[in-house]
């Protein structure tokens, strides 16, 4: 996440450089996709998210503050809008989740899909603070630092809600016969 | 004996490559001599392993250049992109006087979808584009039309664009069943959606550059195509029979569209 590389392209965006929206939109597309697909689950709302945070993004650029890293305010708009888009299905208990896999069954499932359907059926059941952070750690690769930056939280509260975050995870793994 | 909260936390700190080298020392000291705590290290990193072994998803192919074309008509976007768009709301707005048929259409439709791909990460909500057909009426004659005047089928199928979409419109009635196959370049166009508006047995299959459709009696419905390249692309047409061929052509989808056959 190289935040000089950023800057250059959010100046050249302020400036109406379309050439520069169409490069952070390549940029960071999927990383936000994956953002909000772990979040919700969902290909379709992980989609409308992500369209929804690169609107917001380049509606709100004036007021993105430069001394600060671009991709704690894209992934904090992300994951507001996941959390909003879960609000909204009243899915923060999310224990009727879709299938991860929308194309195959069990049965056409591998080892390694299984699991990683099993994996992401566990993360749904887990309360979405605690599913962010698991979120922006594995799947966003973030340090406590960054994911501090991006939930405005002090890092010790981001290890806090990582361990507490895996603790549920395993725990809803055995409960799912996984573990 | 349990374990103790610091350690727990440099169990964590390890996986996370957050750890100082005195740390891992003294962590490792800590797990010889603790049994419990090596095999919750274990388990932990089992699931971390798990974890970051479910790599990336790979977004829709479309979804970037839909995202491009909101930028560019914001007022649009609001309609297409919002899941939140109620079924009350759809019914509020004024004019839209295929909204019921659309709805049905495209549920039907959408439920009868079948693609090992494409029906998964491109077929968008395209209520955004209700009323397309009833605005924009087939040219009279020439350019992107093909007219079909045969005994097992007749009317028009026509295409124009709507922003970075293409809207192919059919109008078209046939005596018995008839199978309409579309194939394209899968580089340039892809499959976003489709609506019914008028009969609601129109079945509709799509995967990569290939639509195909089944009709029988009245129809009036629409494909909508995302199209990303500069030059104009060829979507063809061929219409089956009871298995027999019995008419073929292509619409130019681009900038400058006409009938090639």
């Amino acid at each position: 996440m190289n935040n000089e590389n950023d800057r250059e392209l959010i100046e050249n965006c302020m400036s109406g450089d379309r050439q520069a929206i169409e490069a952070l939109l390549f940029r960071y597309e999927k990383p936000v996709y994956n953002a909000a697909y772990r979040m919700l689950n969902s290909s379709e709302d992980a989609r409308d998210v992500t369209q929804t945070v690169f609107l917001k993004v380049i509606e709100k650029l004036d007021s993105y503050d430069p001394r600060y890293r671009f991709f704690s305010w894209i992934y904090r708009i992300a994951l507001n809008e996941s959390i909003n888009c879960l609000k909204r299905q009243n899915r923060l208990d999310a224990l009727d989740h879709e299938p991860v896999s929308e194309a195959s069954g069990p049965e056409e499932l591998t080892g390694t899909q299984q699991m990683s359907q099993g994996m992401q059926s566990a993360l749904m059941t887990i309360q979405a603070e605690y599913r962010t952070v698991i979120v922006l750690k594995h799947f966003v690769d973030c340090s406590y630092t960054e994911i501090g930056q991006i939930l405005d939280l002090p890092e010790k509260k981001v290890k806090s809600r990582l361990y507490t975050g895996r603790q549920l995870l395993r725990e809803a793994l055995t409960k799912s016969g996984m573990h | 004996m349990a374990i103790e909260a610091k350690y727990v936390e440099l169990m964590n700190a390890d996986l996370d490559g957050e750890i100082s080298d005195a740390e891992r020392v003294d962590l490792a000291e800590y797990l010889e001599l603790n049994p419990e705590a090596a095999a919750m290290q274990a388990e932990l990193a089992e699931l971390c392993g798990a974890l970051d072994e479910m790599g990336q998803m790979d977004p829709p192919p479309h979804l970037k250049y839909t995202i491009l074309d909101s930028l560019q008509n914001p007022g649009k976007t609001a309609q297409t992109r919002s899941r939140g768009f109620s079924l009350q709301q759809l019914f509020a707005m004024p004019a839209l006087r295929h909204a019921v048929t659309f709805g049905a259409g495209a549920f039907l439709t959408f439920a009868l979808i079948s693609s090992d791909r494409i029906s998964d990460q491109a077929f968008d909500d395209v209520t955004g584009l209700v009323g397309t057909i009833s605005d924009s009426a087939p040219e009279a004659s020439g350019q992107n039309t093909i007219r079909l005047t045969s005994n097992e089928i007749a009317g028009v199928v026509s295409t124009h664009p709507a922003g970075s979409l293409n809207v192919v419109d059919f109008d078209l009635a046939a005596e018995g069943p008839i199978e309409i196959v579309a194939e394209f370049s899968n580089n340039e166009l892809w499959f976003k959606g489709f609506a019914q508006l008028e009969n609601d047995d129109t079945r509709i299959v799509a995967d990569e550059g290939l639509v195909r459709m089944h009709i029988q009696g009245r129809n009036r419905y629409a494909l909508y195509l995302q199209h990303t390249s500069d030059f104009d692309s060829i979507v063809s047409f061929k219409f089956y029979s009871a298995g027999n061929l019995i008419h073929e052509a292509d619409l130019i989808i681009g900038n400058e569209k006409q009938e090639t056959q």
